[in-house]
């Protein structure tokens, strides 16, 4: 019996949708009735497929905005200049981080903004103003004689101690 | 015989296009939209994502033109652009597990009747609407390798040695994996239709 005499089989049905069919078997399949009523059967799915998605997409794109290069090269040049500018953000962030973990705590005031050592005049009227308010604090200070108490003593206390005990 | 792939766009095909096709991009939008968009939706089954990364793949082939050699169709080149933005994405994809769940479905069903009539009856649209859904739903079951290889060969056309050269694959291994995603995609639409035969009687 000749080769060409048999038909396809699955996977020479397979070959030939994929584009991979021997020479024989595509002879006998040229002359083969069934075996040309077996392919289009198979092959009718995928024909609907590919016809119906390429409508599905023709209809999208029918609606589809033009996309426009110049928009696209603005939109580059924004997302460089954003980057450059988070990069050098990034950069000056990372450069004080490590000035102040390295650098001892320096004094960073202006000579001119630090204050004078105070002179002998200024402390001795310093010295004045606080003792006057010393003076003024211990003569208004109400004291327990002003407020009719007087200081508790030894024998004051003795005899308290008495008129309790013979009562 | 070949398949029947009766594609409404225009000699994609032809082989080398003068460059100045690619300085347009009004008519590389109109001539190669379409096929990149189905090209992209089906690979990653999401409509508005595809539409996204199809729309940048026309502006990095336009802004590169420049590279465009020649030694291919546009088509093909285009169609090797759209798979390294849709790898890229796929790649992306593994960390955005939300996007997973806003995905927007590909409904094709509706496209069946703005088919070009042919003179086809109602019955056979019907079965053109019902066949290409199975083919969707099998679609959606191949791995990322067969369902590229799949969409090139069935819908793109392309030729073997041309899939191999744009998805960097030995030919052999584009054969084993169209083999295995045809007969995936086949069994599956039988058991589909079978299904549907029953219920229906």
């Amino acid at each position: 019996m000749n080769t060409n005499d048999l038909h396809l089989t699955e996977d020479q049905l397979d070959d030939h949708l994929i584009g991979d069919l021997a020479a024989p078997a595509a002879a006998h399949l040229a002359a083969c009735a069934l075996c040309t009523a077996r392919v289009a059967e198979a092959a009718s799915p995928i024909a609907s497929f590919q016809s119906v998605s390429l409508a599905w997409s023709e209809r999208l794109s029918a609606t589809a905005p033009i996309p426009s290069p110049s928009a696209s090269r603005a939109l580059l040049e924004r997302r460089l200049v954003w980057s450059m500018a988070i990069a050098l953000c990034a950069a000056g962030l990372s450069l004080t981080g490590i000035s102040h973990r390295s650098a001892a705590p320096v004094p960073t005031v202006a000579a001119s903004t630090r204050t004078a050592a105070p002179t002998a005049a200024e402390l001795s009227r310093d010295n004045q103003l606080l003792r006057t308010i010393d003076s003024e604090l211990d003569a208004s200070a109400e004291s327990p004689a002003a407020l009719g108490l007087a200081p508790v003593s030894t024998t004051t206390r003795a005899r308290a101690a008495n008129t309790a005990y013979q009562d | 015989m070949q398949i029947a792939l009766n594609a409404p766009m225009t000699d994609v095909h032809s082989a080398v296009r003068s460059g100045s096709e690619l300085d347009d991009i009004e008519s590389l939008v109109r001539t190669y939209r379409p096929r990149l968009l189905r090209f992209v939706a089906f690979s990653i089954g999401d409509a508005d994502l595809a539409e996204s990364i199809t729309s940048d793949c026309i502006l990095k082939a336009y802004n590169s033109r420049a590279n465009f050699r020649g030694d291919c169709s546009i088509n093909t080149w285009l169609t090797s652009i759209a798979l390294n933005l849709i790898r890229d994405q796929q790649r992306l994809q593994k960390f955005r597990f939300w996007r997973q769940a806003r995905a927007t479905a590909i409904d094709i069903t509706d496209a069946a009747s703005f088919l070009p009539s042919n003179e086809s009856s109602p019955e056979s649209r019907v079965l053109v609407k019902e066949q290409a859904s199975h083919v969707q739903a099998a679609l959606a079951n191949l791995s990322p390798n067969q369902r590229t290889v799949f969409l090139m060969r069935f819908a793109e056309e392309m030729d073997l040695s041309e899939i191999a050269a744009v998805t960097k694959m030995p030919i052999n291994t584009v054969k084993t994996h169209l083999h295995r995603a045809l007969k995936s995609v086949r069994a599956q639409v039988a058991e589909k239709t079978a299904t549907n035969d029953r219920s229906s009687r």
